[in-house]
């Protein structure tokens, strides 16, 4: 795939006007991002403590199996090693507990820190090395025996697994959630119309520029970790419950964190065990997980089956939605829980009015690393299946998408919107919004009409040219409460201390406007100490793009406290004024906000996509999204978030997926098969950003914006490629390779015979034959030995490698 | 994803690497620009227990013409270097520039070199699809002396070669074939990548009259190959130029040859259709090279 070669984006008319340089040279330039982009800041791979040794976790190579025995002996006489512990050296072996409580079953599947009995998935920690070195470690993890008696790997989302991931559960369903609103079965049979189609999405995950990291040290009772984010509160009463301690005598230091996407900073089984090393062997340990770990051990996401049908009248209104989704949980359930699965019903729906509704989704364990939540979780996998259907829909009735969509879209004044689900499940209520008005503001920037007409003017001059739309629901900000503290120091500065992290999104900048506003003083005397528990340990953390929201409004909570404080010390106390601040300092307040339910931000995602057509390379010339977000803090940020997510999505829908074999064995461990588009891939994101409003969740009037980015983008670049290939059932499955579309390409030109002809005129005697000798294929086992030798750990087939590379050619 | 443990020796001429190479047989590796070996290395995926660094041998960075007029190029030649046509034995040679493009990213064409991925003989390989097309010869040297190998019988399938453990290559020879017209075309889905289909095509046209044709692909075997009884078509056919069907059937016929394998980037189909639209292009330009340009190679 290939970003637009210059011609064609000096051929687009409607190439919609550019900010002026202005903008952009007033943008791009947040205080933290200095400090992060030029070296100096400070990440859990810089911290290093005295007397520290360094972890290594031995992973399962093998997917499914009973573990009969561990011998570390040879490892343990290694240089440099302290020790090595299996969960032989534990009395129990603690769990991973679930932090979403939705579905109390899920404790029948959580992942043990250490492997004791079973082992579930390629990557699953089996023992932990510690050693003088990252080095010595590394070496003597490699001479740990792990002996397993396989089991047949369960794969498989919809068959019957021969040998059962958890015998215990019926069909290794793990839980189930449902969705129904209306009379469906009525609905569906007196419509004019039905579609129905099946559609999955493959394996992705966040790809956070750091992978994951700890450094545990116990000083007495207290035990100092520097490398959780995200929700830095849940591990460390996690941890603390895990070692019997008080929460406050975990700390949580500050570090820097390069991406969360979602993935990182879940709790994870080295959170038991870098610290259980360091207990152990009376030292601090550090462990840094490399990228070919990172990949078989990070939460996966996506990895869904949707059997989709809707309902309609033959005018185009949507009368009923119908799903059978498949959630490939892996082989445990991590602390997220059902909230992918949850997440799958809820919003199947998307900005639509639905009379009747019928969806259930199953989640199902397999053989595959644990699934978690990614940017957008189910979101975008059920955007891109129901969008998809959508767009088979319009075909069907021969209506222009856009239109089928727009006269179905829940309308200003039926907000706020409330979204039954029936018993089981919690009703969604949109709580605010104008839908059609950023359609239609979208379309203007896009200029729409004058696109389609290109569009349809190169389709009859022969190119397979095609644009394709998808819209969205974004709900954003759950965890209910947040608690920040700002503290007026003696000299008159601000200091905001957070337990919520800065991953890159921009808290610092948003926390720093607000305050700034709130106080009425300039940005230049505010700090923002994020991603901690030592000097303020309140609040949750950062997940569901609920940073502006709570954070932001504790914020503007507290400033407001303290602005109140400075007002009572009488008239003549200015805001402006330093010394009237100094005068009131030190002081330290709580800013706090609660709300319990999320709200609801719309959005639309455009692309036009081309296909050439004897490589058949999909071009995506353009890629718009338009999301309303109430209100813009920080607009660098904000933009950022929108184009960043738009091309995370545009990997998981053209290029990124964690495949696996039969067998259960990772084939994307590295970045030769893990393909995340580059600057290279890239088409410039055209973002329509609005600020509409209107939402009563927060006192800022924001909608979250981490996520909004992603949604739409398989939905709408399958359209368009759909389109462009003028097949509309085309494109069914993501992330979409160039052998999805040979079968809807136009064959390459006939090869005439004149050469062969010739040739068996020339030379009569010669039989004539295709056969090649000089072109032998290489033997499928040879192949199956590069594909397994990229999983990690596989040492047998690593060892096969090696063995026929020593054997022949030695050069590098 | 470090490397294990390794002794590591530099030597300063192919004397003393060949000495080193006999010394420690299978269990050395030669490091040239160790832009395949060091990943390897970090991946685990290959333990030598002694890396014989050549980087320091002056000998094997020049070019130059060989007796026959052959055009040799030291295996330590970076892509970066071919690509930029900085050497002058070879700058007139398009299709090196063509081909050394492909590769990599810029700091692994820095420091990547020829010999190198000659010797680690990578399927979808520019250099090893390059030097099977033009009938390059890899010189090399080991304890019985100096060889000269043809590429056509060096690359013995999947990264493997005709070398011994005691052996280097010093150079690659181009050899010269006036009226010969060559090109190359890959397809990757990301700029950078290895490819997934490659192909380099040669043709020796007289006045449009095909004499020979050599015809090479990557990415569809478990080594680079030739496909002779393809390029037996060519010969003697008058092409009309760069439209002429025969492009288009010649391709077909190489699509036809092969039975390429299916992985996580392609499916066998795929590349058999990509096969057919890169030699047609391949082949398309060569006869536009001929029409425009008299011949050049």
């Amino acid at each position: 795939m290939s970003s637009p070669p210059a011609t064609r984006q000096r051929r687009r008319r409607s190439q919609p006007s550019q900010a002026s340089p202005a903008d952009q040279t007033q943008t791009w330039a947040r205080r933290e991002d200095i400090r992060l982009t030029t070296g100096t800041g400070t990440f859990v791979g810089d911290v290093d403590l005295d007397g520290q040794l360094w972890a290594r976790v031995v992973r399962s190579a093998v997917a499914h199996g009973v573990l009969v025995d561990i011998d570390v002996t040879s490892a343990a006489e290694m240089p440099g090693v302290v020790r090595v512990l299996t969960a032989k050296d534990l009395a129990d072996v603690p769990q991973i507990p679930l932090r979403i409580l939705s579905r109390p079953e899920l404790n029948e599947f959580l992942q043990p820190v250490l492997a004791s009995e079973r082992v579930r998935y390629v990557g699953e920690p089996v023992a932990i090395v510690v050693a003088e070195s990252a080095r010595a470690a590394e070496d003597a993890a490699e001479r740990v025996v792990v002996q397993v008696d396989e089991l047949v790997p369960a794969m498989a989302v919809d068959e019957d697994h021969v040998d059962a991931v958890w015998p215990d559960a019926t069909r290794d369903a793990m839980c189930v959630f449902t969705g129904r609103d209306g009379e469906p079965d009525a609905v569906f049979e007196s419509a004019d119309v039905v579609v129905a189609a099946s559609f999955t999405t493959g394996r992705d995950t966040g790809l956070p520029l750091e992978t994951r990291g700890l450094v545990a040290q116990w000083l007495g009772d207290e035990l100092h970790l520097w490398g959780p984010t995200k929700f830095i509160c849940f591990t460390r009463a996690t941890v603390a419950r895990w070692f019997d301690l008080p929460e406050d005598q975990v700390i949580c230091h500050h570090v820097d964190v390069g991406g969360m996407f979602g993935s990182r900073g879940e709790v994870y089984p080295e959170d038991y065990l870098v610290p259980w090393a360091s207990a152990v062997t009376g030292r601090p340990v550090k462990w840094i997980e490399d990228r070919n770990e990172h990949l078989v051990s990070i939460n996966h996401s996506r990895g869904q089956t949707h059997r989709i049908s809707i309902a309609a009248r033959a005018d185009g209104t949507l009368l009923g939605l119908r799903d059978e989704a498949l959630v490939d949980m892996g082989a445990y359930a991590r602390p997220i829980g059902g909230r992918v699965a949850e997440l799958t019903v809820e919003s199947l729906p998307g900005p639509y009015r639905w009379p009747a509704l019928d969806v259930i989704c199953t989640a199902v364990a397999t053989n595959r690393t644990p699934v978690g939540t990614m940017r957008g979780p189910a979101t975008f996998d059920t955007t891109f299946a129901r969008e998809r259907l959508l767009d088979i829909l319009a075909d069907e009735l021969e209506m222009d998408p856009v239109e089928l969509r727009r006269r179905n879209l829940i309308g200003a004044d039926e907000i706020p919107y409330v979204q039954d689900f029936g018993a089981g499940t919690h009703p969604s209520v949109y709580d605010s919004g104008d839908y059609h008005l950023v359609l239609d503001r979208f379309l203007a920037d896009l200029d729409y009409e004058a696109l389609l007409e290109e569009v349809g003017q190169r389709r009859a001059e022969g190119e397979s040219v095609g644009v394709g739309f998808a819209f969205f629901l974004d709900h954003s900000g759950l965890g209910r409460e947040e608690t920040v503290q700002l503290r007026l120091t003696a000299d008159g500065r601000f200091v905001f201390y957070t337990t919520s992290s800065e991953i890159g999104q921009g808290l610092a900048s948003m926390i720093i406007t607000v305050a700034a506003e709130a106080l009425g003083v300039s940005p230049d005397l505010i700090d923002v100490v994020a991603n901690q528990s030592g000097e303020f340990d309140g609040g949750n953390g950062s997940f569901s793009s609920r940073g502006t929201i709570f954070v932001g409004s504790a914020t503007q909570d507290a400033a407001f406290q303290l602005r109140s404080m400075l007002a009572k010390e009488g008239p003549q106390a200015n805001p402006a004024d330093a010394d009237a601040w100094r005068a009131l300092g030190p002081r330290t307040v709580i800013g706090r906000h609660t709300n319990d339910g999320p709200t609801y931000g719309f959005g639309a995602a455009a692309a036009v996509v081309s296909v050439e057509p004897e490589t058949l390379d999909i071009v995506v010339e353009r890629l718009g999204v338009a999301y309303d977000c109430g209100r813009v803090i920080d607009r660098p940020s904000a933009m950022g978030q929108l184009v960043g997510a738009a091309v995370q999505g545009l990997g998981g829908t053209l290029l990124q997926e964690l495949t696996f074999d039969p067998d259960g064995q990772p084939q994307s461990t590295t970045f030769m098969d893990f393909q995340p588009p580059t600057v290279t891939e890239v088409p410039r994101v055209e973002a329509t950003l609005l600020e509409l409003g209107g939402t009563t969740s927060n006192p800022l009037g924001v909608k979250g914006i981490g996520e909004a980015g992603i949604m739409g983008v398989g939905g709408s670049i399958s359209n368009a490629l759909s389109a462009a290939l003028s097949t509309t059932r085309a494109i069914t499955r993501l992330p979409i390779r160039p052998d999805d579309v040979v079968p809807f390409a136009p064959p390459l030109p006939a090869a005439g015979n004149q050469l062969r002809s010739s040739f068996e005129r020339r030379r009569p005697s010669e039989p004539a034959s295709r056969d090649v000798t000089g072109a032998p294929g290489p033997s499928s086992r040879s192949w199956l030995v590069i594909l397994a030798a990229g999983a990690l750990g596989v040492a047998l087939a690593a060892r096969a490698l090696r063995r026929k590379l020593a054997a022949k050619g030695h050069h590098g | 994803m470090k490397a294990p443990p390794i002794s590591y020796a530099a030597a300063e001429s192919v004397e003393e690497a060949v000495a080193l190479l006999t010394e420690h047989g299978d269990d050395a590796k030669v490091l040239a620009g160790g832009q395949s070996l060091l990943p390897m290395l970090n991946l685990r995926l290959a333990q030598p227990g002694v890396l014989v660094d050549i980087g320091r041998i002056e000998e094997l960075r020049h070019s130059g013409v060989t007796e026959e007029g052959g055009r040799l190029c030291g295996s330590l030649t970076t892509h970066r270097e071919l690509e930029m046509g900085a050497v002058p034995s070879l700058g007139d040679v398009a299709v090196l520039r063509t081909a050394a493009s492909h590769i990599g990213h810029l700091p692994i064409r820095t420091q990547g070199t020829i010999g190198g991925s000659i010797a680690h003989a990578d399927s979808a390989s520019e250099w090893c699809v390059l030097a099977l097309a033009l009938d390059a010869v890899i010189h090399v040297r080991g304890t019985g002396g100096a060889r000269r190998m043809p590429a056509e019988s060096f690359f013995h399938g999947f990264f493997s070669t005709a070398l011994e453990p005691d052996e280097i290559i010093t150079g690659i020879e181009f050899p010269v074939t006036g009226s010969s017209s060559a090109n190359f075309e890959e397809y990757a889905r990301r700029s950078g990548d290895f490819a997934i289909v490659a192909s380099a095509v040669a043709l020796d046209l007289r006045e449009g009259r095909c004499e020979s044709a050599r015809i090479a692909l990557g990415g569809v075997a478990g080594a680079p190959i030739r496909l002779p009884e393809v390029e037996r078509l060519a010969e003697g056919h008058r092409f009309a130029g760069p439209d002429d069907e025969a492009v288009r059937e010649l391709a077909h016929a190489c699509a036809e040859a092969i039975d390429p394998p299916s992985d996580v980037h392609a499916s066998s189909t795929y590349r058999k259709r990509l096969t057919e639209v890169l030699v047609s292009r391949a082949v398309a330009g060569c006869l536009r090279h001929d029409d425009s340009e008299g011949g050049r190679r």
